[in-house]
Formats: structure tokens, C-alpha cells, sequence
């Protein structure tokens, strides 16, 4: 059950991992998408990515200050030049002879191993498992921008799982979010608003 | 022990000093020497007569010759056409030393070709050269010089550049960096000789394919202009005693006063013959010239050399196109021209210090599988090799 490979692993932890890729792979992933790790046999790792990267360098500073670049330099240096595109997933869960769990992996990825986007079928078949354990991995960390992350995945689970005819999913996803936040209005009322732009 | 500021301090107004009272010694001669341009500048069979006389008498005679255009020309660039193709070539290496555990010399070589127009990422040729452990050591003991190295790489760079040339969609261009003088040491070696026919047999290609091989030098310190001139200003008697008198337009860069006339972007300067010992085996079609080049941008002038052989020289058409290739390819890195491709070959081809470590231990567990011993790297090496500490330079 091969998909769209965005990249491969560069460093990874428990809670975590950076995915490199070419510039010319950056059309496929984007901010929110769920991802996953095939590890070995019927394991696999599931993370959102919650960040995508671009490194300036020397030579991109300096063709700024120049007046037009040449369509073949631009190419040259999303093709050949090794700009550096780091995607940031956050791991959310695992699945092991084909059961999810949304507990943290009990081993991170490890260099190199391929990273796919998730299909609508693989994101419904993780995000319907369980009761949304892993809207704590995406509420623990206050470093990342929390509530447009909570959004964007809301709105592709969403129209994954109404395709597949589970049209009850939304509501039950913003009612555990809102039992999970209820603690934290300013936050809350951000998503909701957040939400509110699906 | 950190550096000694405080007496550096003490010294460095005397040199502030120094550098006032070169750099005025320089101004008045740069003065004369714009003054002779002007003078001399359509008097070019008399100039071409001094140089004739001088070089009957001075042995190691250098300096530019006029091949017709006017001294003061400032020739402006033609349009860019549609399509070109473009090369540039660049090396680096890793040179053999006795502090390492084991003596090895790697050369890398990067070639690009951009199709300019069509659109498409340029194509990235590496190519590493890893030399014979025979071929480290001279017949007559010792390990190649650095110098030997260096010369190895600069023919590569050259041949790399035919080899990956390709089908050419013409006008075709192709870069180095620096001249196309093979001016390294040592030259009386006896495979400098050898590795010279092999890079006029290249340059021969080049033209055979019609593909204009040039040499591009930055912040050039030529003075080949400068000295041609000075010839001007000596009298005959002092002429026979060259070598042995102050030269009187010492320091005095051909871009100096060049920057006074070609002030527009894309101008080229008059075209010039180089006379050298080392140029004179460059012959024929393949005699090395050079223009100066306008490359800036309006009120920025930035003057680069540009060296072509003959055949090019001679085929004004060519050398306008040149013009507007060279200019187009500098205004890509904007503030700080220089051309595009040739940066970008140097940064395929350089070798970074993790690499050469990388290789090192590569060559180490091939002599360890078979029961060669390796000794350890000089002690020397090693302390260098320490992690820097918090007071010391690492450049």
C-alpha cells in the first residue's frame, strides 16, 4: 500500500521526526497533512506535519539582489543545488499488525526511511481508531502553532471521512476538543475561530 | 598566547602610512599612463614598432600587444541571443601530504551545461580523478608538489569541458576560472611539456566544435597594458637594461584606468595579443588575447579580463555575443557580478574537509584488510586537528 513518497527521514525522535525533500516534491505534502513511516511488516508510524522548512543559503541571498533570474538558474536551483527542504512531523501514533494505537511510537524511524502522505482510506482507517488519543500529541506542545494545525487537520479528516460515509466524525472530533480545551478559553475560542475558516 | 593587539595597533598606523604614500605614487603614475592611452591611442603601428624593438631585447618580455582597435576603445555589448549554450568548468583537490596517515591526492572536477533560453535546469557532470599511489612519488624522490597537482587539475578542468560538451547548440561558450595561460609552476618539469600539448590539443578541439573556450579572470592585477606602455616611456638604452631598472608604472592595474573608459555595463575594451614566454606556445589560431569587460552594473562598473584565443578574437560578431553572455551571466548575482555558471561549478567541485577525513579512513581500511600497517598521521596534524580552541584563528 505504497502512496505519494514525500521524502525521506533525516533525524527523527519519539515524538517526532524531520523529513528532507527535493524542492521539486514540496507540491505533495502540506501543513496538516497526515504522513506515514512503514517501518518493517505490518508496522508503520503516523505523524502530521506541523512545519515545512525552507533554508536560505549564500548563493539564494545573493540572486535576490539581482534584477531577473533566468528561468534555467531558477531551476538549477530547485533541481540540482541541494536546498535544503525540511518537512517537521509530529508523530502521533503507530500501527502494528493492523492495530492503531495513538500512543507515542515505542521506536522512532530511522535515517532515510521513506515517508508517504497518508491516502483518504489510511487517514480514516487512523483517525477513526480509538477515541482521538492523539489530540494530545497536537495539544502538548505550545511551541507550534496549535490551533491552525488542529484546523487544517480537522478540514482534511473531515472530507476523508464524510467520503467514506462517516459524517458523524466532525462533530465528535470538535466535541472531544472542546471537552479536552474547556480548561483553556483563549485557546479554545482561537480554534473555533480557526475552525470557523474550514 | 592570543594575538598581540595592542602591538599590532602600534604597527598598523605606519602601515596606514605606507598604503598613503603607495597609493599616491601610484596615482601619479596612473595619471601618465592615462595620459599615454590617450595619446597613443590610435598611434598603434608606433606602439606596435616599440613593442617589436622591445621584444628583440628583452628576454622575458610581457605585456599586451594592440591587434588594431584603438587603446581608448569602448566597445558596447550587441543584444543577447535567444539561445546559447554555456559550459563552465572548475576543480579543487586534495593534495598529498606527509602529515596525513597515508599520502593520497584526489581531484574533483565539475562541468555545467545550461542550454540559456531553453527553460531547463543546467546538467551537473562530478567527476573524481583518484591518483595511483605510484604516481604520488617523483623518479627522483618525493611526493609531487602541490604545484604538479594544481596543473594536473587545471588541464582536467580544461578537458572535462570537451568531454562533456556534448551536442552544442550553437553559439557555445565555455568558462574557466583564470586565465587560460597555463602559468604554474613548475614549468620546467618534465611532464609540464606533456600536460601543455595535451591542453593545446583540447583547445584545438574546442575550435574544431566551434566552442569559444574562455578564460575569466576576477579583480584582475594585470598590468599587460600598463607595461606596454611603459615601453613607450623608456628610451632605447633603458630597454636593454628592463630587467634591471625600477619599472616606472609599477602597480598601476590595467583596470585602474580602464574603469575611466568603460563606464557603461556589457563595454569591452580594445583587444589585446599577450606576449610572454609562456603565451608564446600558444600559436596560430590558438595565440592567447584578452579584452577587459564591463560586467557592472550603471554606476557600478566591475571590470573582469576575459582571455580567448586567436580565432575568437578575430570574429567581432563572436566576441560582441561573448560580451552580452559574460554581462548576463554576472548580472545574475546582482550586487556582486560574476558569472553564474562558473560560481556554480566551483560549488559542485569543491572538496570538504568531512569528505577528504571520509576518504582518508576509506584508504585506511583497504591497507587494514590486507595486513598493511598505517602509520598514524604526523603529531603536528594531530594537535591541529584538536578541536579548536577558544582563542585560536582557524583560518
Amino acid at each position: 500500500m505504497n502512496g505519494i513518497e514525500i521524502g525521506r527521514l533525516l533525524r527523527s525522535g519519539t515524538a517526532g521526526f524531520v523529513v528532507g525533500c527535493k524542492v521539486t516534491q514540496l507540491s505533495a505534502p502540506s501543513f496538516g497533512a497526515l504522513v506515514r513511516v512503514p517501518l518493517e511488516e505490518g508496522y508503520q508510524v503516523f505523524g502530521l506535519i506541523y512545519d515545512i522548512h525552507i533554508e536560505d543559503d549564500g548563493l539564494v541571498r545573493q540572486l535576490i539582489t539581482a534584477e531577473g533570474v533566468p528561468e534555467e538558474v531558477l531551476q538549477d536551483n530547485r533541481e540540482n543545488r541541494n536546498v535544503p527542504v525540511e518537512i517537521s512531523v509530529l508523530a502521533l501514533g503507530y500501527e502494528k499488525g493492523g492495530k492503531v494505537s495513538h500512543l507515542l511510537p515505542p521506536r522512532p524511524p530511522l535515517s532515510l526511511d521513506v515517508i508517504y502522505l497518508c491516502t483518504s482510506e489510511e487517514m480514516v482507517h487512523f483517525t477513526s481508531a480509538g477515541r482521538f488519543g492523539y489530540f494530545r500529541h497536537i495539544l502538548r506542545d505550545e511551541d507550534k502553532p496549535v490551533e491552525e494545525l488542529l484546523a487544517a487537520h480537522l478540514g482534511q479528516a473531515r472530507q476523508a471521512q464524510e467520503e467514506a460515509g462517516n459524517s458523524e466524525w466532525y462533530e465528535q472530533a470538535m466535541a472531544e476538543l472542546i471537552t479536552l480545551m474547556r480548561d483553556d478559553y483563549p485557546n479554545l475560542m482561537s480554534l473555533l475561530s480557526a475552525v470557523g475558516e474550514i | 598566547m592570543p594575538v598581540n593587539l595592542i602591538d599590532i595597533m602600534k604597527r598598523i598606523e605606519r602601515y596606514g602610512a605606507q598604503v598613503g604614500e603607495r597609493y599616491s605614487n601610484i596615482a601619479a603614475r596612473h595619471v601618465k599612463v592615462a595620459d599615454l592611452i590617450a595619446a597613443y591611442a590610435d598611434r598603434l603601428e608606433e606602439l606596435t614598432a616599440r613593442f617589436n624593438r622591445a621584444a628583440e631585447v628583452i628576454p622575458r618580455l610581457r605585456c599586451a600587444v594592440p591587434t588594431g582597435e584603438p587603446l581608448d576603445s569602448a566597445i558596447p555589448m550587441p543584444d543577447l541571443p535567444d539561445r546559447y549554450t554555456l559550459l563552465a568548468s572548475d576543480g579543487s583537490q586534495i593534495n598529498p601530504s606527509r602529515h596525513t596517515r597515508v599520502p593520497f591526492c584526489v581531484i574533483n572536477v565539475s562541468v555545467l551545461k545550461m542550454v540559456c533560453g531553453s527553460g531547463e535546469a543546467p546538467q551537473v557532470h562530478t567527476e573524481s580523478q583518484f591518483l595511483d599511489y605510484d604516481s604520488l612519488f617523483l623518479p627522483e624522490g618525493g611526493m609531487v608538489s602541490e604545484g604538479m597537482v594544481a596543473l594536473r587539475r587545471d588541464l582536467w578542468e580544461r578537458q572535462a569541458l570537451m568531454e562533456w560538451a556534448g551536442d552544442l547548440e550553437h553559439p557555445a561558450f565555455a568558462m574557466i576560472d583564470g586565465p587560460l595561460e597555463l602559468i604554474r609552476e613548475p614549468r620546467e618539469s618534465s611532464g609540464f611539456s606533456r600536460f601543455m600539448d595535451q591542453y593545446l590539443a583540447t583547445l584545438s578541439q574546442c575550435k574544431q566544435e566551434n566552442l569559444v573556450l574562455l578564460g575569466y579572470i576576477d579583480k584582475s592585477q594585470s598590468d599587460l597594458i600598463s607595461r606596454l606602455l611603459e615601453l613607450v616611456a623608456l628610451h632605447d638604452a633603458e630597454l636593454e637594461q628592463y630587467h634591471q631598472t625600477p619599472r616606472r608604472f609599477l602597480g598601476v592595474k590595467d583596470i585602474s584606468f580602464l574603469s575611466d573608459l568603460l563606464v557603461n555595463p556589457g563595454e569591452r575594451s580594445a583587444i589585446f595579443a599577450i606576449h610572454s614566454q609562456s603565451a608564446q606556445l600558444f600559436r596560430d589560431d590558438l595565440a592567447l588575447h584578452f579584452f577587459y569587460l564591463n560586467v557592472g552594473r550603471e554606476g557600478k562598473p566591475h571590470l573582469a579580463r576575459v582571455e580567448i584565443p586567436k580565432w575568437v578574437a578575430s570574429d567581432q560578431e563572436l566576441v560582441g555575443t561573448l560580451q552580452a553572455v559574460l554581462t548576463a551571466q554576472a548580472g545574475i548575482l546582482g550586487t556582486r557580478p560574476y558569472p553564474y555558471l562558473l560560481h556554480r561549478a566551483h560549488e559542485e567541485a569543491i572538496v570538504p574537509i568531512s569528505e577528504h577525513q571520509h576518504v582518508e579512513k576509506m584508504i585506511v581500511a583497504e591497507l587494514e584488510r590486507r595486513g598493511i600497517p598505517v602509520e598514524e598521521g604526523s603529531n603536528k596534524q594531530y594537535h591541529k586537528d584538536l578541536p579548536a580552541g577558544k582563542t585560536r584563528y582557524q583560518g
